[in-house]
């Protein structure tokens, strides 16, 4: 017999879910085409971080909310082959409904024990429509919810901060607030590439049940202060 | 019982001097030419040294993140015999944690394993000593915890002595965590007494004061751990953390004798830095049965960079299958002996990325069973024979003869982890 024993040699998963605000708001003053672009503009950044660390195997996903939610790309993609779909915005802002559907993939199955604390990105420029509390508790009553690590950008001054402030559910860590294109641009490139790199990095910590950051989180880009070029 | 384990319990955390640093061993790559042979209930040891039944490989390898980004391996490994290559064999694993703030667990780990090795191999011995002796449920899942983790503190304290903190140390820390440990180091180096004139001399907030600089900094040293003692008519197995003890039988099925801890998830454990650590611990009992092929073939502890480099628990379970049939070869103990750090290596590189440690213990006599289905001689069942029980994976026995008092000993776990 030659190889290696055992059977099934894998890469450790390591789930990234974008979790993206496409009301109707989201189309006034470009900001649903800034969000198209700034992730589309963060993907090589992905991939490169992917490549320099191997064993995690970044797998992407997004979820849309308006007037319900629905998955944009629903199968785990492999960052390598991960292609940005714009998406575009009309509705209302469901993002409980987006949040159950999140909580139903957090599950083992079909997550595995194994894998690396995932990573859920909230983008939103608004005030959730439904029951937004409700739809956290599901994610929260999943262990890899508890464990994953949430982000959140708010998308201009109209933003539910104490709504993205409970989903990230970490006092340390505050919302992100990008009142322009720019601004938005850096926090979804810090998100893609320092938060993955070191959500990517498998490093066993002994259980304290504090409520700290599982992953450590690296520091945020300063994107200045307020300015004549916000425009949201 | 609880007197055996007064007297070693006195003699090993007697002393007040800083213990020696113990470093963990390299891996074994010769046979043993001795053995033992004992008539009494422990079989520990023996003056008449003979082939011994059982072979331990070991080995350990950094993993490939760890290589990446210039850290050390971070798991150590140990094994011990008896005097002449008796039993007990005592086979210890641990696993450093791999978070910035643990940047001593290397050492921890090292100093993990050399003292569960020291602390059950004289628990072993007071037995020895003591013809009354019996296993009891207390001294195997709190005295024998506490008595690890104990020593370890002390290891730690004396290793902390002789190396103060150093600021290139903490270059991963963030801002806030480094000044933390800049100043622990400070005040523990300034307040820690060199001796008992020293000790009295400190005040009560100074005592608080080192207390606090001293809890924060054993953390650093944070570690999982894993051990297997092997007598002649029992396996013990404690376990402190994540990682993995599977259970092979000669047959090639593979079981687990240490339940579940619904606590180990998500890169999350138990360790022995974490206060009242001697509670986390899981502990099982197994008493060998008397037939050498209903005994496991082989015994395998590893850490958890392994389990998590295959995509399903059936996957990583083959391992240990795939071994006993690697090693059933002609020349297969050899080429696995040659060949497993290669495979850990390659396995990281494939798989997790982490650290990947295993200790083996093989009993000699499966390598020249077959298991049924090559079997050439038909199996004849004897009329009336009592049914044969799955070893491999019974609980425990009744405690030895002798001692009626002593309560049976259940495969029992912490009240924390999950039944089988």
């Amino acid at each position: 017999m030659s190889g290696l024993p055992g059977e099934g040699l894998a890469r450790r998963p390591l789930h990234f879910i974008w979790i993206c605000d496409c009301s109707g708001s989201m189309g006034i003053d470009g900001k649903i085409q800034s969000l198209n672009n700034a992730i589309r503009e963060a993907i090589p950044h992905m991939q490169e971080v992917a490549k320099e660390n191997p064993n995690a195997n970044v797998l992407v996903r997004v979820v849309k909310f308006s007037s319900g939610a629905q998955w944009h790309i629903a199968s785990p993609l492999e960052i390598e082959n991960f292609r940005w779909e714009d998406l575009s915005s009309d509705g209302v802002t469901d993002m409980g409904k987006a949040l159950r559907m999140v909580a139903e993939q957090l599950k083992v199955p079909p997550m595995e024990d194994r894998a690396l604390p995932p990573v859920l990105v909230m983008i939103s420029d608004g005030q959730p429509t439904d029951d937004f509390k409700g739809g956290l508790r599901e994610v929260m009553a999943q262990p890899w919810g508890t464990k994953a690590v949430r982000i959140a950008i708010a998308i201009g001054e109209d933003a539910d901060l104490e709504v993205l402030q409970n989903f990230i559910g970490n006092s340390e860590i505050a919302p992100l607030q990008a009142n322009n294109p720019d601004a938005l641009i850096r926090y979804i490139k810090w998100v893609s590439t320092a938060v993955l790199k070191s959500a990517s990095q498998p490093a066993s910590q002994p259980a304290t049940g504090a409520p700290a950051a599982h992953v450590p989180i690296p520091a945020i880009p300063d994107v200045g202060p307020a300015s004549a070029d916000d425009v949201w | 019982m609880s007197r055996v384990w007064k007297n070693l319990y006195s003699r090993l955390t007697h002393s007040l001097r800083p213990s020696r640093v113990l470093e963990s061993e390299q891996p074994v790559s010769t046979l043993p030419t001795v053995g033992t042979l004992q008539a009494d209930e422990m079989n520990l040891g023996s003056s008449t040294p003979l082939p011994s039944e059982w072979h331990v490989l070991q080995a350990t390898e950094a993993g490939a993140a760890h290589d990446r980004h210039g850290l050390p391996n971070q798991d150590a490994i140990t094994c011990s015999w008896g005097p002449n290559e008796s039993l007990p064999i005592i086979l210890a694993v641990a696993d450093g944690h791999g978070g910035s703030k643990y940047f001593r667990s290397d050492q921890g780990s090292k100093l993990a394993v050399a003292t569960a090795a020291e602390v059950i191999d004289g628990f072993m011995h007071a037995l020895k000593e003591d013809n009354n002796a019996a296993f009891d449920e207390t001294t195997l899942k709190m005295h024998a915890p506490k008595g690890i983790i104990k020593r370890w503190v002390e290891q730690v304290r004396a290793h902390l002595q002789l190396h103060p903190i150093e600021s290139e140390e903490l270059n991963r820390l963030d801002p806030k965590e480094r000044d933390e440990f800049l100043r622990c180091g400070t005040t523990y180096s300034s307040l820690i007494p060199a001796g008992d004139t020293e000790a009295q001399a400190l005040t009560d907030e100074q005592k608080s004061e080192l207390q606090i600089a001293e809890a924060k900094l054993i953390q650093a040293y944070g570690a999982t751990l894993l051990v297997v003692a092997v007598t002649e008519r029992y396996l013990l197995y404690w376990q402190l953390g994540d990682g993995d003890i599977l259970n092979v039988a000669s047959d090639g099925s593979v079981s687990r004798a240490m339940p579940e801890d619904d606590r180990l998830f998500a890169n999350e454990t138990t360790s022995l830095c974490t206060g009242n650590a001697w509670k986390d611990f899981r502990m099982v009992l197994q008493s060998l049965p008397e037939e050498a092929e209903k005994q496991p073939a082989l015994i395998m502890l590893s850490t958890d960079g392994y389990a998590n480099s295959y995509s399903s628990a059936q996957g990583f379970e083959k391992v240990g299958s795939d071994l006993l049939r690697m090693m059933r070869e002609n020349d297969g103990l050899a080429s696995v002996e040659n060949g497993l750090s290669g495979w850990l290596k390659e396995t990281s590189a494939g798989g997790s990325g982490d650290d990947i440690t295993a200790g083996i213990i093989l009993r000699l006599s499966a390598l020249k069973e077959l298991p049924a289905e090559e079997a050439t001689e038909p199996v004849v069942e004897e009329l009336g024979a009592e049914p044969e029980t799955d070893s491999v994976a019974a609980g425990v026995q009744a405690s030895i003869a002798g001692d009626t008092k002593t309560p049976a000993i259940e495969s029992e776990v912490s009240p924390n982890a999950k039944k089988q």
